[in-house]
């Protein structure tokens, strides 16, 4: 089990190497450079004053030894510095961490909190009602584009009635208060509600299907009994692994919701940096939520292998 | 081992339970104490720097002019007024201005302010590391800078040019404070800055606001305000969702947003307004790459076959202004006997045909020795549906006298790269001036590496350009200024299209607003000058 993990861990550090030097190549192929001013005025850069500034920030090495040196820097904890504001790579992130990590965690924590009563209701009568309101429901919320639906939440909640903050974090600490959470988490919430619940509601099915339940039917256990004591149990496996891969595509989606609540998070700093070619905080960032998925698929896997004995000792 | 599973499930529930928490952090340090009068403004991302002259943009400049005073600055109508330099001298031989400073200016901390600061501010921003390009470019050619005295400094040029005076609005740095960093950028100055201007640096956090409070001792007056909080929103929809609930008092917006506050509920709390910006959108048409707009009747048949008038009235909602030339027609710059051309789609054709381009084949299309006057159109992604729109309304202006166009639209970064190559036929895009020096655009010494991407090259303009830059006397500048307008309406490089005006939205309460062409908040008085109204409780 432990060799497991260990092997695991080693393919995804040699993954997240990839993906950065993917990042990199990715910017340099980009048109533009980190020097270029974002403003149209007409001043433009005399060519002695941009040779100095390449040289200040290490554009005038080679790609490849530039790209080492990043890399010799991340073997000793160094993320390097930002060309924007020139400020530690690594305080930036960190400084933005907490507002994404919360984010994510209560929205996976609500859209399965959700998915699963709603998936269980579904499976207890396929082909119900309930199982096809919720279908229509889920799909419709799914269907819904997450800017225009932060815009309503946003209008109605925040300007019309005025109960919930309208944007930022609401702390002086990088930390977000509770208010100021409540629409960003609804808005990254309300899509994966459809694909979790169907999720749940096929796996229920499945795993309803199989000779031990039918055994219990055949003891007379009532649906709903069968579903607590022996449906969930199997359903357990395949539900964790989607939770695991549930967080890269959260990420993902927090980029819009944190450029919308306008929350300091790492998403809106990627926004930020890929605009302004500030390649050391793209690096980073990239490194960091690409660590945070590849963390959530082994976790997924490490529950499934501790859920599951023969996954366990195979 | 059966419990497994389970106990996991609950780990993962109380971490995220732990995850979610609410944290207790120390009191909102933005709320201001009661019966404080406070203006929230906005700005559209975090300065690169709070050191006041690193890396500065329009940002960092709304920010800087409020916490130092420059020795000069623009007053509402862009003329150099008095600030610090309470008068200046240029001399005779025509190379150096001698600015004499104000007595008795002290810094926030207490300290004279003295010609020695200014000393120090300008070797720093002159350094490269210090990457300032508002106003570091402009003092390239300054040779020499003394200061025999403690309120004289004399600043000597190896060429000056008659737009000077406008590198001095640079924002004065305390050396004995700034003086102190072994990195200016990201030092102790830059964390808590310092200067001379008529408000105090309060506090400033990431990502979210910058807060200010008055100057009691501004040598100016004291601000009828007690506290500017700088909110920092990147997202005009949401700044505009701010403005609603009061969490912002004044901003700008686009036309569109504009419109829509105009028909909401909230529109009888806000003053609706507008005013001139000098920038306008342009048309660069490439003389060199093409067999087609080398011919200065080509360029004015394109200009000819479009209606803005109607494109002003029924798109861009009446906020915008017809250019005859890039000299902003509400600036005191333009001459008044040039006039824009009108939409004649029939004189375009006209035009057309007496260079040679005429549609033989009758495919709708116009060639010239077997070349067909097909051409591309290089347009910047924007995130304003007007410049789609534009784009659009010239393909089909042009499809309607016989040329066929393809537009290709690049996110900026793109789109610089491609016209710093000169690697387009016709290249839209804006252009903001706060002065009539248009050397940059149109001269030929500019055609290898500066801004004339249209590759224009033309001695009369040449001349006229060295005339505007270099001719000190005010009359005689304005003439020269006026000859450039009209050569440069005859040969038509750069199309002036539009000169949109800025849609401004403020809270009605708030007195004193008086916006110039760079914006609400960049000029002598901006905030300064800002009051509540009587009984009003922001």
């Amino acid at each position: 089990m432990l060799r497991r993990v260990a092997i695991r861990m080693a393919t995804g550090a040699l993954t997240l190497l990839l993906v950065t030097l993917l990042v990199f190549g990715l910017i340099q192929l980009a048109p533009g450079s980190p020097l270029a001013t974002s403003d149209d005025g007409l001043t433009p850069l005399s060519s002695a004053d941009r040779e100095a500034l390449e040289a200040y920030y290490g554009f005038d090495q080679p790609l490849g030894v530039q790209y080492a040196s990043w890399l010799g820097k991340l073997a000793r904890g160094d993320l390097g510095t930002s060309i924007r504001d020139r400020r530690p790579v690594l305080d930036k992130i960190a400084e933005r961490l907490p507002v994404t990590l919360s984010l994510n965690a209560l929205a996976l924590f609500f859209i399965v909190g959700l998915s699963v009563p709603i998936g269980a209701a579904a499976a207890l009568n396929p082909g119900s009602i309930a199982d096809r309101w919720s279908a229509t429901a889920t799909y419709l919320l799914y269907a819904i584009p997450v800017f225009w639906a932060a815009l309503l939440l946003q209008r109605l909640f925040a300007v019309r009635l005025g109960w919930l903050p309208l944007y930022g974090s609401g702390g002086v600490t990088g930390i977000p208060r509770v208010a100021n959470m409540v629409l960003p988490v609804v808005c990254l919430t309300y899509g994966g509600l459809a694909y979790v619940s169907r999720f749940v509601r096929t796996n229920l099915i499945e795993s309803t299907r199989m000779e031990t339940v039918l055994s219990a039917r055949a003891r007379g256990l009532t649906r709903f009994a069968i579903l607590v004591r022996h449906g969930f149990r199997l359903a357990a496996v395949p539900m964790l692994t989607l939770a695991g891969f549930l967080i890269p595509a959260l990420f993902a989606g927090s980029v819009i919701v944190e450029t919308i609540f306008q929350l300091p998070g790492l998403g809106w700093l990627f926004i930020e940096a890929a605009y302004q070619r500030d390649i050391p905080v793209l690096l980073g960032v990239t490194l960091i939520s690409g660590a945070a998925a590849l963390a959530g698929i082994l976790f997924a896997d490490v529950t499934y292998a501790l859920a599951d004995p023969r996954v366990r000792r195979g | 081992m059966k419990q497994d599973p389970r106990r996991c499930l609950a780990l993962v529930f109380v971490c995220l339970l732990a995850a979610c928490a609410p944290a207790e952090g120390p009191p909102d340090a933005g709320t201001a104490a009661a019966g404080e009068r406070v203006v929230r403004m906005h700005i559209t991302q975090d300065p690169a720097s709070l050191s006041l002259i690193g890396k500065t943009d329009l940002n960092a400049e709304v920010v800087g002019i409020r916490l130092t005073d420059a020795l000069v600055q623009y007053d509402e109508k862009l003329v150099i007024r008095p600030l610090l330099a309470k008068s200046w001298e240029f001399s005779k031989s025509g190379r150096s201005i001698t600015f004499k400073l104000r007595e008795n200016v002290r810094w926030h901390d207490g300290e004279p302010v003295t010609s020695a600061d200014v000393l120090f501010t300008i070797d720093k921003l002159r350094e490269p590391e210090t990457e300032n390009r508002t106003w570091a470019p402009d003092l390239r050619k300054l040779e020499k800078l003394e200061a025999p005295d403690e309120h004289t400094v004399v600043a000597t040029y190896s060429e000056l040019k008659a737009d000077a005076l406008e590198a001095w609005r640079t924002p004065i740095l305390p050396a004995h404070v700034a003086g102190r960093d072994e990195d200016l950028f990201n030092g102790e100055f830059a964390r808590q800055p310092i200067g001379c201007g008529p408000f105090k640096f309060v506090h400033y956090i990431r990502g979210q606001e910058i807060v200010l409070e008055a100057n009691d001792d501004y040598w100016g007056g004291r601000p009828e305000i007690d506290r500017l909080e700088i909110k920092i929103f990147s997202d005009q929809q949401t700044a505009y969702q701010a403005l609603m609930t009061g969490d912002l008092h004044i901003m700008v917006m686009s036309a569109n947003l504009w419109q829509q506050a105009r028909e909401s509920e909230h529109a009888e709390r806000f003053e609706l307004t507008s005013y001139k910006r000098y920038s306008a959108w342009t048309l660069g048409w490439n003389q060199k790459n093409n067999p087609f707009f080398g011919d200065a009747r080509v360029r004015r048949a394109m200009v000819l076959a479009l209606d803005r008038e109607s494109f002003i009235e029924n798109v861009a909602n009446g906020m915008a202004h017809i250019g005859a030339t890039t000299f902003p027609p509400s600036s005191a710059w333009a001459a008044p006997d040039v006039e824009p051309y009108g939409y004649d789609p029939d004189e375009a054709r006209h035009l057309l045909s007496a260079a040679g381009w005429v549609d033989a084949d009758g495919d709708g299309v116009r060639e010239r020795d077997g070349q067909r006057l097909a051409f591309t159109l290089l347009v910047p992604v924007s995130t304003q549906q007007l410049t789609q729109w534009m784009a659009d309304w010239q393909q089909q202006s042009w499809a309607a006298i016989g040329a066929e166009v393809t537009i290709i639209q690049l996110e900026w970064q793109a789109f610089r790269e491609r016209r710093k190559e000169r690697d387009f036929h016709v290249v839209a895009q804006t252009f903001h001036f706060t002065d009539p020096d248009m050397y940059v655009l149109y001269h030929s010494s500019e055609m290898e590496s500066g801004y004339n991407f249209w590759s224009n090259d033309d001695p009369e303009i040449d001349r006229l350009l060295d005339a505007v830059r270099y001719t000190f006397d005010p009359d005689q500048r304005l003439a020269e200024m006026h000859r450039l307008q009209r050569r440069l309406h005859e040969q038509e490089p750069v199309t002036a299209l539009f000169f949109f005006d800025a849609p401004l939205i403020y809270d009605k309460r708030l007195q004193g607003v008086r916006p110039s062409p760079l914006g609400y908040a960049n000029t002598i008085n901006g905030p300064r000058a800002w009051r509540w109204a009587e009984e009003a409780s922001p």
